[in-house]
């Protein structure tokens, strides 16, 4: 060991400060719930939810497994993205594959239910730019998912960005499915696409601005 | 079949919501690196032990678990990049930048987890990260000269990337360009002339193999 290591470890070692650990797991649990209350307050105060849009869950089988679907798909995007924040040897197949597999099968359910929806469609619960809202209800979930991640030690700054902005993105999709119309198409166009495009905003972010602290 | 959506919702949504308890979300996700303690080697385990309770204890504040840490770790990570790098010009500046990144992150160790893909992964990246910034440094005829001539002392580029496991995976122009400028200290204009090629192209040269050294490590720790 030379000498300047030797004088590195112990001005280290001088200046040690107790820390927490912080984890991936609790902070991605904390991130989803309050982003869902957050998503779905703003929504609520903008207006209405539509009407029966819950109990419908109980009356259609494919409108449940595409709201669980979603519901899953958001879950596991934040939590590979807190993961990915986290140096470890990760399994790309795992952290990357896994989580964008569940979101393609939930668009899946949508352009399945262009020939078989899971509601019939309806105008009941049209909002007035749903498009907008979907875009301007994910940024500050981006940011916060940005912030969390830049605060670790991000290696992969655009796959974490991806990450976090398809999961900031979705979770005013999510909402918009009670929110706003049943009308497949229109949550594709209105919903789906400003949610997913979110994702390329947040692979930007996450390249530029995602890097371990020097 | 909702029966079953319901319940496998429950699981996954139930963990993530368990902030207490997250073993079963992480054993959703095994990695290699919970697998790793498993490995059959009794020094790796015992090493795993050791350094996996000093940074625990590190991150009470305990000042002696940590100097103890440090001095082990760093010793393992110069070993570790002589394997990979032979006798890199600035080893030195990749252990005490991965040390200091280590001090930097070790909020984000898990003491449930392994310690040494954590250690290994940071390494891995300051190393690459550094290899991209250093300049060549820039070393006159006269020195070069003025170095004894014999066989000991000599500066045999070949000798100097000896061992160099991880180059030997590169192309033989990546290699060169990564050899001449981080083993033998030329700085990029004098690499390029020494090939015969423009400095630009040098450079992209050097970017593609670190680029490629960087794919075939992480390649190799999966």
């Amino acid at each position: 060991m030379t000498d300047k290591r030797q004088q590195m470890i112990a001005d280290l070692a001088d200046d040690l400060q107790p820390t927490k650990p912080v984890g991936s797991a609790g902070p991605a649990a904390l991130w989803l719930v309050f982003g869902l209350i957050f998503a779905a307050g703003l929504a609520w105060m903008d207006g209405p939810f539509r009407d029966n849009a819950f109990q419908q869950l109980l009356l259609s089988a494919q409108f449940f497994v595409e709201s669980a679907l979603g519901l899953v798909s958001v879950a596991l995007l934040i939590f590979s993205a807190f993961e990915l924040s986290i140096p470890s040897t990760h399994s790309f197949m795992r952290r990357l594959v896994m989580p964008l597999a569940a979101l393609a099968a939930w668009v899946g359910f949508y352009l399945w239910g262009l020939y078989a929806p899971a509601l019939e469609p309806s105008m009941a619960g049209k909002r007035h730019f749903c498009y907008l809202q979907t875009l301007l209800y994910s940024v500050p979930l981006l940011l916060a998912g940005l912030f969390w991640a830049r605060r670790q030690y991000p290696i992969h700054g655009a796959r974490i960005g991806l990450l976090l902005g398809l999961a900031a993105g979705s979770i005013p999709a999510l909402v918009m499915q009670f929110a706003c119309v049943y009308i497949p198409a229109h949550i594709l166009q209105h919903h789906i696409l400003p949610g997913l495009s979110i994702g390329v905003l947040g692979a930007l972010a996450g390249a530029l601005w995602l890097k371990p602290k020097k | 079949m909702a029966v079953l959506v319901v319940r496998g919702v429950y699981y996954v949504v139930g963990n993530f919501l368990s902030v207490a308890g997250s073993d079963a979300v992480h054993g959703l996700f095994d990695d290699r690196d919970s697998m790793q303690t498993d490995k059959p080697n009794t020094r790796w385990q015992r090493d795993e032990a050791r350094w996996s309770s000093w940074m625990a204890a590190s991150q009470r504040g305990d000042q002696s678990a940590y100097r103890e840490l440090l001095s082990e770790i760093g010793d393992a990570l110069e070993a570790y990049l002589q394997v990979h790098f032979g006798r890199l010009s600035i080893l030195e500046d990749c252990v005490q930048e991965a040390l200091l990144a280590v001090h930097n992150a070790r909020h984000t160790y898990n003491p449930k987890r392994s310690f040494r893909p954590w250690l290994f992964t940071i390494a891995r990246h300051k190393t690459i990260d550094i290899l991209r910034r250093a300049e060549g440094h820039k070393r006159s005829c006269d020195a070069l000269l003025a170095e004894p001539q014999d066989g000991a002392h000599q500066q045999d580029l070949s000798r100097m990337i000896d061992g160099a496991k991880l180059l030997a995976v590169l192309s033989e122009e990546h290699r060169q360009a990564l050899a001449l400028t981080k083993y033998q200290g030329m700085t990029t204009d004098e690499a390029a002339k020494h090939l015969g090629i423009s400095e630009p192209a040098l450079k992209a040269r050097l970017r593609r193999g670190l680029k490629q050294l960087q794919q075939q490590w992480e390649q190799q720790a999966l």
